[in-house]
């Protein structure tokens, strides 16, 4: 190592014991916000763990801890740890994988565990080359050098996978970097630019369309989207023994006056438009009726406001009709209507449909299915979060990181051909920076065979 | 023949596996361990085609997912995951005294889920949220990583064990004997932990990049992602105390058993005793 003194601050910010210790509180302290819960009002702290430990709640931000300026300041300690540390072995490490391997003396190397010797006939500078030619048909390609008394070979594999571990390092600050991209608080209170980075929600009246959102940290907060979005229906599907099986929306995006895009969303099937994600999140019962009509073949569906005492006309797709709503008629548990239903093609149907249950109607041109029943509002999670691909991307990188660095070595072999007791010998020395004991099985594989007597 | 049969097969030669490779240790008796072996990978491919049993009796019931979805298909799965991790070990290092350590946890695992009264065995339809392909993805690569921390918990023991009949200088006849010398333990632990450590690395991931998808946030610290950060940190801290001086074999190999009880916690900590959006974990 370099004779120069480090500063004592960078030696300990660069130290495994820092990152130890750092790794050791963050894994410790991380375990009272699961104990404690997260973001609930005031009396909740004070019922749950009594007044005075409501107190230090509040007063070590308990409540919202993640979040909370000495949590924050760890995950600053460990960012900067990483990084010192990371650039503190960083110039060592590239030194040994620059490194002239045929600068070695040969009595040092010599000195290792791991040799192959082996004596072989003809002059030290044929042994030489039958050697480069042996590990090169292995796949080692070897540089050469003259060595007082010999020539020496080296050959390597997999310098590279030295980085592997700075790789993991790097992608952990990838990461925490996306984060802070994507955090709603540094876009509100550093850029000044709540529409950046948010999450927030919005609860959408089927038929209705809004161009803001609610942020959810401060509820009372509108943000603009820049676009329109209008739920068209909502729907629940149930599975036969009653538990839900989808919640869907559909919802189309408008620029001014002009429909962009229309899609049905679900949970785990999210709607992404200008970088701004809704996601089906909730809904609420409006508790009035409406009519849902919906093409059975093509799927598409259109609803209707419930009037008892006009004609609607509806379109559904390129399709459309008109129908009307004959009676009302209160029944045990529900009420039925009597309804007249037509489109261009045939003559017009009359038929009767419960509340909440559907019927087909059968036209010529097309079958629908038309229900009465209540009016929802979407819960929709509506977010903006362009420091994603970062996150995701330190995450790709973490992986294959971790995979150099826990499963790959590097590999160096010399072969030291040289004169001993008039015979010429070639001396194999492996090494290997991981996984010693597998590169042992491959460096005996590779060498034994050579010059065919054992030295 | 229905999968839960199945499994009650499983059950049973697991802990026969368990017992032979007991016997094993305490005997020293070589086709012991055989016989532990073969009942392992018989029992392994039992549960094998219990799972798929399974999987294809959700599909008859007009549901078809991966049984991958609750509290017991989870244990069982964790189960198989251990075992056959385990018989990649043996092929590969060629101990089958760690067996005697080892093949306990999935027999216990599935005599768990056999006896537990609050742990729902029926196949049931998915709710939204779980309707995603990333549950595979997740599931599949956190109870890899799970099993590979259960073996290195079961390695740890061992090293103190014999760690400990080594301070106290028991006698080289006593059965602690037969056990693969520290240097060659702490090397195994640190190899499964290694491998752990990546796929609990991927686990998180793909729980994170699940959790975008469904609720537009990949991390919220709720308590499970908190618990398995906790356990990522644990296993990262232990990583890097093999670098620095002081952190001797034993060190590591408490470690190993403290990591696992952080597992633990993670699975059935989170969803019995605290609340958060894995509670359908619990069912």
């Amino acid at each position: 190592m370099a004779a120069k003194t480090k500063n004592p601050v960078w030696t300990f910010l660069a130290s495994v014991q820092l990152a130890l210790l750092l790794l050791g509180v963050l894994a410790s302290t991380s375990i009272i916000g699961t104990i404690i819960q997260q973001n609930k009002p005031d009396e909740h702290y004070v019922k749950t763990w009594g007044p005075g430990a409501a107190k230090v709640i509040q007063v070590l931000d308990l409540d919202d801890m993640y979040n909370s300026g000495w949590f924050l300041f760890l995950l600053g300690a460990f960012s900067l740890n990483l990084t010192v540390c990371s650039m503190d072995r960083l110039p060592g490490v590239i030194r040994v994988v620059r490194k002239d391997n045929l600068v070695d003396a040969p009595e040092q190397l010599l000195k290792r565990k791991l040799q192959h010797r082996a004596q072989v006939s003809g002059s030290v500078k044929e042994g030489a080359q039958q050697a480069a030619a042996w590990l090169a048909g292995k796949g080692w390609k070897t540089a050469s050098r003259s060595k007082e008394g010999g020539l020496l070979l080296f050959a390597q594999k997999g310098a590279w996978t030295r980085y592997g571990v700075y790789a993991v390092h790097l992608s952990i600050l990838i990461i925490l970097l996306g984060a802070i991209i994507g955090s709603p608080t540094v876009a509100k209170k550093i850029l000044n630019k709540p529409q950046f980075a948010f999450k927030g929600g919005v609860l959408l009246p089927e038929q209705r369309s809004t161009n803001r959102i609610f942020s959810y940290d401060e509820e009372d907060q509108s943000i603009p989207l820049g676009f329109t979005v209008r739920c068209n229906f909502f729907d629940i599907d149930f599975y036969d023994n009653g538990m839900p099986k989808d919640y869907v929306s559909g919802l189309t995006i408008l620029e001014g006056e002009e429909e962009i895009l229309t899609k049905e969303i679900e949970v785990n099937k999210p709607l992404k438009y200008k970088g701004v994600t809704f996601y089906q999140s909730s809904y609420n019962d409006l508790r009035r009726p409406v009519i849902r009509l919906k093409n059975v073949s093509t799927g598409e569906r259109t609803m209707l406001p419930f009037t008892t005492n006009a004609t609607s006309t509806w379109q559904n797709g390129t399709a459309q009709g008109m129908l009307k709503i004959l009676d009302v008629r209160e029944v045990p548990g529900g009420a039925e209507f009597d309804i007249w239903f037509m489109d261009p093609q045939g003559p017009p149907s009359t038929f009767t449909v419960n509340y909440n249950k559907p019927v087909i109607v059968e036209r010529p041109a097309a079958n629908y299915e038309l229900k009465i029943s209540t009016q929802y509002a979407t819960g929709l999670q509506v977010s903006k979060d362009p420091g994603v691909w970062w996150v995701y991307g330190g995450c790709i990188l973490m992986l294959l990181g971790l995979c150099v660095a826990f499963f790959m070595s590097h590999r160096k072999i010399w072969a030291y051909a040289h004169e001993e007791d008039g015979q010429t010998t070639v001396v194999f020395i492996g090494h290997a920076n991981k996984n010693s004991l597998d590169f042992a099985k491959t460096f005996a594989r590779l060498t034994e065979d050579f010059g065919g007597k054992q030295g | 023949m229905n999968s839960s049969q199945l499994f009650g097969i499983t059950t049973l030669l697991y802990l026969l596996a368990s017992v032979a490779y007991i016997a094993f240790f305490i005997f020293r008796s070589r086709p012991a361990a055989q016989v532990g072996l073969g009942l392992t990978i018989l029992g392994i491919l039992v549960q094998t085609a219990g799972l798929g049993l399974r999987w294809h009796e959700s599909y008859q019931l007009g549901m078809g997912h991966a049984p991958l979805t609750n509290m017991y298909e989870s244990l069982l799965f964790f189960a198989w995951c251990a075992a056959i991790f385990y018989v990649l070990l043996e092929i590969k290092f060629k101990l089958p005294v760690i067996g005697a350590f080892v093949m306990p946890i999935p027999f216990l695992t599935l005599a768990y889920t056999s006896i537990a009264k609050d742990i729902s065995k029926e196949i049931s339809p998915l709710i939204p949220a779980l309707q995603s392909n990333w549950l595979i993805a997740h599931v599949i690569t956190c109870f890899i990583g799970y099993g590979a921390f259960a073996v290195a918990a079961g390695l740890g023991i061992m090293y103190l064990l014999k760690h400990f009949a080594d301070k106290i200088k028991l006698s080289q006849e006593s059965m602690i004997s037969s056990l693969p010398d520290l240097r060659t333990l702490d090397d195994l632990i640190h190899k499964t932990i290694i491998f752990g450590f990546l796929w609990l690395s991927a686990g998180i991931i793909t729980g994170a990049v699940w959790a975008n998808e469904a609720w537009g946030t990949y991390w919220q610290w709720d308590p499970k992602e908190t618990w398995s950060i906790i356990t990522w940190f644990v296993y990262a801290f232990t990583l890097h105390a093999r670098f620095t001086r002081g952190w001797n074999g034993s060190r590591i190999a408490w470690l190993s058993v403290l990591g696992f009880v952080s597992v633990f916690f993670t699975y059935f900590g989170v969803n019995y005793l605290l609340a958060g959006l894995h509670s359908y974990g619990a069912s």
